[in-house]
């Protein structure tokens, strides 16, 4: 028996209005993914995407998102993201930065790109919070 | 944006159809690096980001390769060849010059005798003529590139579609060969990294192999490509190597990406722009096949 494999997509988003908005979660992103799919690869696709793919993490504050989805299906799942063009009415423009074969060769792509981020964005205190808890969360990621 | 993104070189294009009037000689300057420095703290950041991400040790940024394109439609055969068969004034203003036939005589033209670096089609709608492979191969035999526009997958469900069957047949009459993928982006936000669109490629047909080199080797050709054509047959001129070449390794260059301010580009209509030519991203990839060169542009 052959193991099943995931390809683990780490990706940015890139907003028009540049606004951070704390309030969306994984689960908007995965509504957002999944209603792309359906337009571009039909219910088929759809399905056949669906059976293995998660949002696994995002942060709003440097808009860095992990997706998981079986590798046999990660170029759909790609050119949907690839596709998207709004998203909550809002410009937005989905970057690829890491594509990777486990969850922490995405993780260590993802705090080494968080660093240089927020190096260089000032923080209101509520903010600077959030960026410590975040990248809490994504060193604390099970893998 | 294209530096956000990752790209180091970026051509912009200006769209005439039938006729060249004076007007339609180039006007397009390309921004200083300070102009570029001063447009705003997200370009600041991106140029940082980039340098902290995909360059290690100190070498000095470079600046972002700028070219200016004239794509010219043509209908008519005859107009076609009075224009584009050999040396003209406006189209000498330019760097770049691709063509976009709207008929299958002027598309046979083309391919076979037109003097022009890139033939490009509109992607958004179905093409009014069969691609076929002869002429096709014959175009690319000459060194001439065949351009995908992606943007007009980005838009409308017709428009996908109609890039979608437009980019497969056109991978497949020219088998993979010769093919430069760029953005025809209308705004900044009709680009795509170079992953995103390589990916995007692969599901037309291209090998990941073809899909990169149409990214990044293929990109540099054409300019090259541009650079002998402008110095007409038998002269000798010294191409500037770093222009093409330079990109290779250590791509990024400093410059932001508002290019195109309000200033030049107002003065176009349907400004296109087109990135042309990648930087190698340096992030490992899982897949080997996988490294890519980008292209952007804003």
């Amino acid at each position: 028996m052959v193991r099943f494999k995931n390809r683990f997509l780490l990706f940015e988003l890139i907003w028009k209005d540049g606004r951070i908005d704390e309030s969306l979660i994984e689960a908007n992103i995965q509504a957002v993914l999944r209603d792309s799919i359906a337009l571009n690869f039909g219910d088929y696709g759809l399905g056949v995407c669906l059976a293995s793919q998660q949002v696994k993490y995002y942060n709003p504050l440097t808009n860095l998102c992990i997706v998981r989805c079986g590798r046999d299906q990660y170029k759909e799942v790609l050119a949907s993201m690839t596709t998207i063009t709004t998203f909550r009415y809002r410009t937005v423009m989905m970057h690829l930065v890491h594509n990777g074969g486990t969850l922490a060769s995405c993780q260590r792509a993802a705090i080494e790109h968080n660093r240089a981020i927020l190096q260089h964005m000032r923080l209101t205190q509520g903010q600077q919070k959030l960026a410590t808890e975040a990248e809490e969360r994504l060193q604390a990621m099970e893998i | 944006m294209a530096v956000r993104l990752g790209y180091d070189c970026v051509a912009t294009s200006h769209t005439a159809t039938g006729r060249l009037l004076d007007k339609d000689r180039c006007t397009q300057r390309s921004l200083e690096a300070v102009t570029l420095a001063a447009a705003g703290p997200e370009v600041t950041e991106a140029l940082r980001l980039q340098q902290g991400l995909i360059r290690d040790g100190g070498a000095a940024p470079r600046q972002l390769l700028q070219v200016s394109r004239l794509t010219v439609a043509m209908e008519e055969a005859a107009a076609a060849a009075q224009l584009l068969g050999g040396p003209h004034p406006i189209t000498a203003s330019y760097d770049l010059l691709a063509v976009q036939p709207l008929s299958e005589r002027v598309f046979q033209q083309a391919c076979t005798t037109l003097v022009v670096d890139v033939i490009t089609f509109d992607m958004a709608r179905r093409l009014p003529f069969r691609l076929r492979p002869g002429p096709l191969q014959a175009a690319v035999k000459r060194g001439l590139h065949l351009e995908l526009c992606y943007s007009a997958a980005l838009r409308d469900e017709t428009s996908r579609r109609n890039f979608f069957s437009n980019a497969s047949a056109l991978v497949r009459a020219a088998r993979g060969h010769g093919i430069i993928v760029s953005s025809g982006a209308r705004a900044a936000f009709e680009l795509r990294g170079a992953y995103d669109v390589m990916n995007l490629v692969t599901l037309c047909g291209l090998t990941e192999q073809q899909a990169k080199a149409a990214m990044s080797e293929r990109c540099r050709q054409v300019a090259r490509h541009a650079e002998i054509r402008k110095a007409h047959k038998g002269a000798v001129t010294v191409i500037k190597e770093p222009a093409e070449g330079g990109g290779e390794e250590a791509s990024d260059r400093s410059a932001p990406s508002q290019t195109k301010g309000p200033a030049p580009a107002a003065a176009l209509k349907s400004v296109r722009e087109q990135a042309q030519q990648a930087q190698p991203m340096n992030i490992d990839r899982q897949q080997s096949s996988k490294r890519t060169g980008k292209r952007r542009k804003r």
